[in-house]
C-alpha cells in the first residue's frame, strides 16, 4: 500500500511548516503549496488523497474556489478537503459547505485534533 | 348458491394450479439434484484419471527401479572381470613364482640372473599392490550401486507419497464436496452467521499467517535453488578437476607403462647378453654344453614366457588404467546422477508442496470468501487490499527468482513487508474486535430480520452478488496462482537448462573418455545410461508439468465446483423461496378456507337472522295493514269533521270582517281629532321657536319681499321686524354686488333647488357689512307649492377673520415645510387621499433624476414604477414601495447613481381619521451601509491577523509538549513562538494606536514646535542603526522649517516609512532623502520624500495603499503587520498634511510627507 497524500495549502510558511511538523510521522506523503493557483496545478500532478485549505489566502484565487475547482476538476481524483479558516462564523462556514469542503479546522488549532481529524478521514 | 359454487371452483383450480407448480418445482428440483449427481459422478471420473496419471507415474518410477537394476548388473558384471583379471593376477604370481623358483635356479646357476629376478619379484608386488587398490575401487563401486538402490527405492516412497497425496487430494475434494453441502446448510441457518463470521475473521488471520509463512517458505526455496546452483556449479568444477585429475594420472600410467616396456626391453637385451655369455660359456665350457643348451631353451622359454608376461603386464595395465577411469566416471556418474535425483526429487516434492499448499490454501481461501459473502463491504476491501498485497508480494518473489544477486536486499524488503503484514494483521484484529460487536449487534437485528423474512430475502440477494463478486475475486486469485504455476513451471524449465548443462559436461567428459580408444564403448554405454536417465528426468519434468496442469485443472474443477456449489446455494435458496411461498401461500390458502367457512357460517347465520326478519316483518306488515284499515276509517271522519269546520269558519269570517271595519272607522277619526290639535300647538312652538332662536331666520315671499324677520335678524342688521317686513330683501338689504347672486339663490330656492352654506353679505342700519352664512330653504303650501322662501343664517363675521389669519399662519407654516423640505437631505414625496402625488422635494429629485411636473397630480402608482425602473435588478425584485398600510423598504439603486435607499411610508388622519394622504420618506443609506461593511471587514480581517500568529503559537507549543524533538530542532521551535509572540504584540500595539488616534482625533497630541530637521536626523539615525551597514543619504534643499507636531507620533512617521524602504529595498541600496516646499490651497507645504530603489509598487498596489492589513508583499517573506502605512497617514493627517505615494515603473518608492510651515 502506498502512503496516502496530503496536500497543505497555506500563504503562511510557519503554518506549513507547522501542519508538516504535525503530520510527518511517517504514515503520509507531504506536499506543500503556497497559494490557490500552485495548489491547483500540483493537485493535477500529486492527486492527493486529502488537502488542508487555508481560507484567506491572497492571489487570484482564495481557498473556497481551490475547494470548488478541486471537487469538480474531473482530472484530479477528488480528495477529501479540509478547510483551515481564522473565521468559524456560519456565514464561513455555509460557503465552506457550499462548495464541497469535508470539514473545517479554525485557527488557531489544535495539532493533536488536526492528527485524529486527517487519521479519521484518511482511514 | 351458484355463485358460491363458482368462486369454490375458482379457488380449486387455483389450488390446483399452484399444486402444478409445485409438482414442477419439485421436478425442477430432481432436475437440478440429477445434475448435481452428474457433476459428482464427473468429479470422481476426474479424480480417477487422476488416479491413472499416479498409477502412471508409479510405473515410471518402477522403469526407473528397473534401469538402476541394470545398471547394478553393470557394475556387477564390471566386478566379475575385476574379478577374473584378479585371478589372471594371481595366476601371474604363481607364474611368477615358478619362474622366480626358475631364476633361483638360475641363480644358483648364473649369479648374475638373481638380481634382475629380484627385480622381478619388485615388480609384481606393485602390481599386487595396483589389484588391492582395484579391488577397494569394486567395493567402493559396490557400495555406491548399495546407496544407488537405495535412492531408487527412495523415489519409489516418493512416488507411494505422492499417490497418497493425489488419494489426499481426492480427499480434499470429498471435503470440499462436504463444505459445500455444510455452507447450503450454513445458509439455511441464518442465526449462526454471526458466529461463522468471528470465526471467518479468525480464519482470515491464520490465512495472513499461512502467507507470512508461505512467503517465508518461498524464500527458503529460493535460497535453496541459489544453493543447489552453487553446489551444481561447485561439482562441474569438481569434474573439471577430476578430469585433469584423470588426465593427469593417466599421462602416469602411461609413463609408468613406457618405463616397465623399457625395463622389459633392458631384460630382453640382458637375456640376449646372457644367451651371449651362454654362448661364451658354451665355447669357453664344452662340458657344459649340454646344459648350456638346456639353459638356452630354457632362456628362450623364459624369455618368450618374459615377453608374454610383458604383454600381459601392458594388458593388465592398460585394463586396470581402464577399470580405474572407468570406476571413476562411474563413482563420479553415479554420485552426480543420484544427487540430481535427490535434486530432482527435492525439488518435485517441494513443488508438489508448494502447489498443494497453494490449491490448500485456494480452497480454504475459496471456503473462506463464500463465507465471507456475508459479511460486510469493509471486508471485501480489506480482501481485495490483501489481494492486491499477495500481488505485490508475488511480483517481488518473481523478481527474487529472477534476480538473486538482489536476493538478499529484496528479503529486507520482505521483511519490512512482513512487519507491515503483522501491523496490518493487527489492525485486522482491532477491526475483528469491531466486527465482533458489530456482529453482536448484528444478531440482534437478525432476531427482528426472521419477522421481515421478505426484508432478509431482499438483503440475501444483494449478499449473493457480493458473494458473486468475490467469486470473481477468487477467480482473479485462481489466475494468479495459474501464473504461480507456470512461474513454476518455468523454474522447471531453469532446472532443465541446468541440466542441459549437466549434459553438456558430460559430453566433455564423454570427449575425454574418446581419448582413450578402449573406454570409447563403455562411456558410450554410460553415456546411453545416462541419456536413459535424462530422458527418465525429461519424463518426470514432463510429469511434473503433466502434475502442474493437474493441479491448474483441479483448481478450474475446484472453480467450477465453487461455482456449482454456489448455483447450488442459490437454487436451494430459490427452493427454499418457493417452499416458503408455497407455504405462505398453503397457509394463506387456510387461512382464505377458514375465512370462506366463518364467512359461509356467518352468511348462513346471517341467512337465518334474515329469514326471522322476514318472517317478522310478514307479521309486522300485516300489523302495518290493519293498522292502515284503521287510519283510513279514521281519516274519512276526520275529512267528515273538517267539512263542517269549514262551513263554521265562514261565518265566523263574515262576522270578523264588519267588525274589524267598524273599528278602523272608529280609529280614524279618533286620530283626526289628535292630528288637529297637535298641529296647532306644533306651528305655535314652531313660530315662538324661529322668532327667539340664536340664529338670523328671515324669510320672503314669493316675490321676494321680506315675510318673516326674526329677532337674531333684527339684532345682527339694526332692523326691527316691523321695518323690514313687506320689503324687499334684495333690493333693500342685500349690497349692490351681490343682488344678482342672492337673487339666483333665492329664484333657485323658489323652484325648489335649495342652496346651503351660501355667504350671504348684509348690510347693519349702520351701513356696516355683515357676513351670513345661509341656507336657504324652500317654503311650501299645503297643496307642495313654492310660495317662498326660508333663510336660516349664521353671523360668521369673526369666524371669517379668524379663518384668514389660520390662512396667514397655514402660508407661513407651508413657506417653513417647504423651506425644510427643499433643504432636507431626504427626499419627501406626498400623495392626497385620492392617492395623487401632490408633492416631491428637491432632495428625491436629485436621488431619482426625476423632474417634479412629471409626476404631481399623477398617480402614486406612476411614481412607484418609474422608482422600480432604477432597481438594481440583481439585487432586487420589482416592489410597490406605496402600499395600503404603512411599511419600510430598503430599495437599492443602480440609476442615476448606485444608492442604497431606506424607505417608509405613513398615512396621515384627519381629525375624525379618515386617510387625507400619505407621506413617503427616503432616506441614502448608502454610505451608513459601506461604513458597516467596512468595519466588519476591519474586524474580520484584524481577527485572521490575530489568529495567524496566534495559530504558529499555539500549535507549536502543544507539539513540543506532546512530542520529543532533538535539541536544535526544540530551539527553533521556540524561536518560532517568540517570533510569533512578538509580531503579535506589534499587531496589538499597533491596532491600538491606530484605534486610539482615530478615535481621539488627535485630542491627546502634544503639539508644540519642533525643528523637523532635528526630528529627521533622529530619525534617520534610528533606522540605521535597526539595519545596520545600511545609510540613508539626505539631499535638502532650502531651508528646513519648524513644524508644529506631537514629536512622538511624528518620529513614528518617519521610522514606519524609513523601515518600511529599507526592508523593500535590496540589502546594497541606500535609501535616499529630499526635502521640497509647494503651495496648496494657499497654505505653504515642506515635503520630505523619501526615495528607494526596492520593489516599488503597482498601479493597483499603490490604489490600495494605507489600506489596514494590506502588504505589497503578502507572502509572509518580508516581516510586518500591514498597519503601519495607515498609522502614517492617520498622524499625517491629524497634523494637516498628507501623505503621497509614487512608484515609477515598479522601481522603487517615492513617498513624500507634506506638512504645515508655521508662519514665523
Amino acid at each position: 500500500m502506498s502512503q496516502k497524500r496530503i496536500l497543505i495549502v497555506d500563504d503562511q510558511g510557519e503554518l506549513r511548516k507547522l501542519v508538516r511538523m504535525t503530520l510527518d510521522f511517517g504514515d503520509y506523503e507531504l506536499h506543500e503549496a503556497e497559494d490557490g493557483q500552485r495548489a491547483l496545478a500540483l493537485a493535477k500532478v500529486i492527486q492527493p488523497d486529502l488537502v488542508i485549505l487555508d481560507v484567506m489566502m491572497p492571489g487570484e484565487v482564495d481557498g473556497y474556489q481551490v475547494c470548488e475547482q478541486l471537487k469538480q476538476d474531473s482530472s484530479v481524483k477528488i480528495p477529501y478537503v479540509m478547510l483551515l479558516t481564522a473565521r468559524g462564523q456560519k456565514s464561513d462556514l455555509e460557503e465552506g459547505e457550499r462548495v464541497g469542503a469535508d470539514s473545517y479546522l479554525v485557527k488557531p488549532f489544535s495539532p493533536l485534533e488536526l492528527i485524529q481529524k486527517v487519521n479519521s478521514a484518511l482511514t | 348458491m351458484f355463485k358460491d359454487n363458482d368462486q369454490k371452483h375458482n379457488r380449486h383450480e387455483a389450488k390446483e394450479k399452484k399444486a402444478n407448480e409445485l409438482v414442477l418445482a419439485n421436478k425442477e428440483l430432481a432436475f437440478q439434484n440429477e445434475e448435481k449427481d452428474k457433476r459428482a459422478e464427473e468429479l470422481i471420473l476426474a479424480n480417477q484419471e487422476k488416479e491413472k496419471r499416479a498409477e502412471e507415474l508409479t510405473l515410471a518410477n518402477t522403469e526407473l527401479a528397473f534401469q538402476n537394476e541394470e545398471k547394478d548388473r553393470w557394475a556387477e558384471e564390471l566386478i566379475l572381470a575385476n574379478q577374473e583379471k584378479d585371478k589372471r593376477a594371481e595366476e601371474l604370481i604363481l607364474a611368477n613364482q615358478e619362474k622366480d623358483k626358475r631364476a633361483e635356479e638360475l641363480i644358483l646357476a648364473n649369479q648374475e640372473k638373481d638380481k634382475r629376478a629380484e627385480e622381478l619379484i619388485f615388480a609384481n608386488q606393485e602390481k599386487e599392490k595396483r589389484a588391492e587398490e582395484l579391488t577397494l575401487a569394486n567395493t567402493e563401486l559396490a557400495f555406491q550401486n548399495e546407496e544407488k538402490d537405495r535412492w531408487a527405492e527412495e523415489l519409489i516412497l516418493a512416488n507411494q507419497e505422492k499417490d497418497k497425496r493425489a488419494e489426499e487430494l481426492i480427499f480434499a475434494n470429498q471435503e470440499k464436496d462436504k463444505r459445500a453441502e455444510e455452507l447450503i446448510f450454513a445458509n439455511q441457518e441464518k442465526d449462526k452467521r454471526a458466529e461463522e463470521l468471528l470465526l471467518a475473521n479468525q480464519e482470515k488471520d491464520k490465512r495472513a499467517e499461512e502467507l507470512l509463512l508461505a512467503n517465508q517458505e518461498k524464500d527458503k526455496r529460493a535460497d535453496e535453488l541459489t544453493l543447489a546452483n552453487q553446489e551444481k556449479e561447485k561439482r562441474a568444477n569438481e569434474l573439471v578437476l577430476a578430469n585433469t585429475e584423470l588426465a593427469f594420472q593417466n599421462q602416469e600410467k602411461e609413463k609408468r607403462s613406457d618405463e616397465l616396456i623399457l625395463a622389459n626391453a633392458e631384460l630382453a637385451f640382458q637375456n640376449k647378453e646372457k644367451d651371449k655369455r651362454a654362448e661364451e660359456l658354451i665355447l669357453a665350457k664344452e662340458e657344459k654344453e649340454k646344459r648350456a643348451d638346456e639353459l638356452v631353451l630354457a632362456n628362450k622359454e623364459l624369455a618368450f614366457q618374459n615377453e608374454e608376461k610383458d604383454k600381459r603386464a601392458e594388458e593388465l595395465i592398460l585394463a586396470k588404467e581402464e577399470k580405474e577411469q572407468r570406476a571413476d566416471e562411474l563413482v563420479l556418474a553415479n554420485k552426480e546422477l543420484a544427487f540430481q535425483n535427490e535434486e530432482k526429487d527435492k525439488r518435485a516434492e517441494e513443488l508438489i508442496l508448494a502447489k498443494e499448499e497453494k490449491e490448500q490454501r485456494a480452497d480454504e481461501l475459496i471456503l473462506a470468501n463464500a463465507e465471507l459473502a456475508f459479511q460486510n463491504e469493509e471486508k471485501d476491501k480489506r480482501a481485495e487490499e490483501l489481494i492486491l498485497a499477495k500481488e505485490e508480494k508475488e511480483q517481488r518473489a518473481d523478481e527474487l527468482v529472477l534476480a538473486n544477486k538482489e536476493l538478499a536486499f529484496q528479503n529486507e524488503e520482505k521483511d519490512k513487508r512482513a512487519e507491515e503484514l503483522i501491523l496490518a494483521k493487527e489492525e485486522k484484529e482491532q477491526r475483528a474486535d469491531e466486527l465482533i460487536i458489530a456482529n453482536a449487534e448484528l444478531a440482534f437485528q437478525n432476531e427482528e430480520k426472521d419477522k421481515r423474512a421478505e426484508e432478509l430475502i431482499l438483503a440475501k440477494e444483494e449478499k449473493e452478488q457480493r458473494a458473486d463478486e468475490l467469486i470473481l475475486a477468487n477467480a482473479e486469485l485462481a489466475f494468479q496462482n495459474e501464473e504461480k504455476d507456470k512461474r513454476a513451471e518455468e523454474l522447471i524449465l531453469a532446472k532443465e537448462e541446468k541440466e542441459q548443462r549437466a549434459d553438456e559436461l558430460i559430453l566433455a567428459n564423454a570427449e575425454l573418455a574418446f581419448q582413450n580408444e578402449e573406454k570409447d564403448k563403455r562411456a558410450e554405454e554410460l553415456i546411453l545410461a545416462k541419456e536413459e536417465k535424462e530422458q527418465r528426468a525429461d519424463e518426470l519434468i514432463l510429469a511434473n508439468a503433466e502434475l502442474a496442469f493437474q493441479n491448474e485443472e483441479k483448481d478450474k474443477r475446484a472453480e467450477e465446483l465453487i461455482l456449482a456449489n454456489t448455483e447450488l446455494a442459490f437454487q436451494n435458496e430459490e427452493k427454499d423461496k418457493r417452499a416458503a411461498e408455497l407455504i405462505v401461500a398453503n397457509q394463506e390458502k387456510e387461512k382464505r378456507a377458514n375465512e370462506l367457512v366463518l364467512a359461509n357460517q356467518e352468511l348462513a347465520f346471517q341467512n337465518e337472522e334474515e329469514d326471522k326478519r322476514a318472517d317478522e316483518l310478514v307479521i309486522a306488515n300485516e300489523e302495518k295493514d290493519k293498522r292502515a284499515e284503521e287510519l283510513i276509517l279514521a281519516n274519512e271522519e276526520k275529512e267528515k269533521r273538517a267539512n263542517e269546520l269549514v262551513l263554521v269558519h265562514e261565518e265566523k269570517d263574515k262576522w270578523e270582517h264588519e267588525l274589524i271595519l267598524a273599528n278602523k272607522e272608529l280609529a280614524f277619526q279618533i286620530k283626526l281629532d289628535g292630528y288637529r290639535s297637535e298641529r296647532e300647538r306644533v306651528a305655535q312652538e314652531l313660530t315662538i321657536f324661529m322668532d327667539t332662536a340664536n340664529a338670523p331666520i328671515f324669510g320672503v315671499d314669493a316675490q321676494g319681499n321680506v315675510n318673516q324677520w326674526n329677532q337674531k335678524s333684527a339684532a345682527i342688521t339694526g332692523y326691527q321686524a316691523d321695518e323690514v317686513l313687506g320689503k324687499n330683501l334684495v333690493k333693500e338689504l342685500i349690497t349692490k354686488d351681490y343682488r344678482e347672486s342672492v337673487n339666483q339663490v333665492l329664484q333657485k330656492a323658489l323652484k325648489g333647488v335649495e342652496t346651503s352654506n351660501f355667504e350671504l353679505p348684509l348690510y347693519t342700519k349702520e351701513n356696516n357689512p355683515v357676513l351670513v352664512l345661509l341656507n336657504a330653504t324652500t317654503r311650501r303650501n299645503a297643496n307642495g307649492e313654492a310660495v317662498g322662501v326660508v333663510g336660516v343664517g349664521q353671523d360668521i363675521t369673526e369666524l371669517d377673520s379668524y379663518r384668514a389669519e389660520m390662512e396667514k399662519k397655514v402660508k407661513e407654516r407651508t413657506r417653513e415645510l417647504d423651506t425644510i423640505l427643499t433643504l432636507s437631505p431626504d427626499g419627501f414625496v406626498l400623495e392626497n387621499a385620492n392617492n395623487n402625488i401632490v408633492y416631491i422635494n428637491p432632495a428625491l429629485l436629485n436621488m431619482t433624476g426625476f423632474t417634479e411636473d412629471k409626476f404631481i397630480g399623477k398617480s402614486a402608482k406612476i411614481f412607484s414604477d418609474a422608482m422600480a425602473s432604477l432597481y438594481n435588478s440583481e439585487l432586487m425584485e420589482y416592489t410597490n414601495i406605496i402600499g395600503n398600510e404603512d411599511c419600510e423598504h430598503t430599495i437599492y439603486l443602480s440609476r442615476p447613481t448606485v444608492r442604497i435607499i431606506n424607505c417608509k411610508q405613513r398615512t396621515m388622519h384627519g381629525l375624525t381619521g379618515e386617510k387625507e394622504g400619505q407621506v413617503l420618506y427616503f432616506r441614502d443609506v448608502t454610505h451608513e451601509t459601506e461604513v458597516d461593511k467596512m468595519k466588519s471587514d476591519f474586524l474580520s480581517t484584524a481577527a485572521h491577523e490575530l489568529r495567524t500568529p496566534l495559530a504558529s503559537i499555539y500549535g507549536f507549543s502543544e507539539l513540543l509538549m506532546n512530542r520529543d524533538y532533538d535539541k536544535k530542532m526544540s530551539h527553533e521551535i521556540f524561536e518560532t513562538i517568540h517570533r510569533q509572540s512578538l509580531n503579535l504584540k506589534k499587531l496589538l500595539d499597533e491596532l491600538l494606536d491606530l484605534s486610539r488616534i482615530e478615535a481621539r482625533a488627535g485630542k491627546d497630541f502634544y503639539m508644540d514646535n519642533h525643528s523637523l530637521k532635528e526630528l529627521v536626523e533622529q530619525s534617520c539615525l534610528e533606522a540605521e542603526g535597526a539595519f545596520k551597514g545600511r545609510k540613508v543619504e539626505v539631499k535638502s534643499t532650502g531651508r528646513w522649517p519648524v513644524i508644529s507636531c506631537d514629536i512622538d507620533k511624528m518620529r513614528q512617521v518617519f521610522n514606519n516609512l524609513l523601515s518600511n524602504s529599507f526592508k523593500y529595498s535590496p540589502e546594497n541600496e541606500k535609501v535616499r532623502l529630499k526635502t521640497s516646499e509647494r503651495e496648496k490651497n494657499g497654505i505653504r507645504q515642506f515635503g520630505v520624500s523619501i526615495i528607494d530603489n526596492g520593489i516599488g509598487m503597482t498601479p493597483k498596489q499603490l490604489s490600495r495603499i494605507g489600506e489596514r492589513f494590506y502588504r505589497a508583499d503578502d507572502s509572509g517573506a518580508t516581516p510586518g503587520t500591514g498597519l503601519g502605512v495607515s498609522l502614517v497617514k492617520e498622524i499625517v493627517s491629524i497634523h494637516t498634511g498628507e501623505v503621497e505615494f509614487a512608484s515609477d515603473n515598479e522601481k522603487g518608492m517615492v513617498v513624500t510627507v507634506w506638512l504645515p510651515m508655521v508662519k514665523n
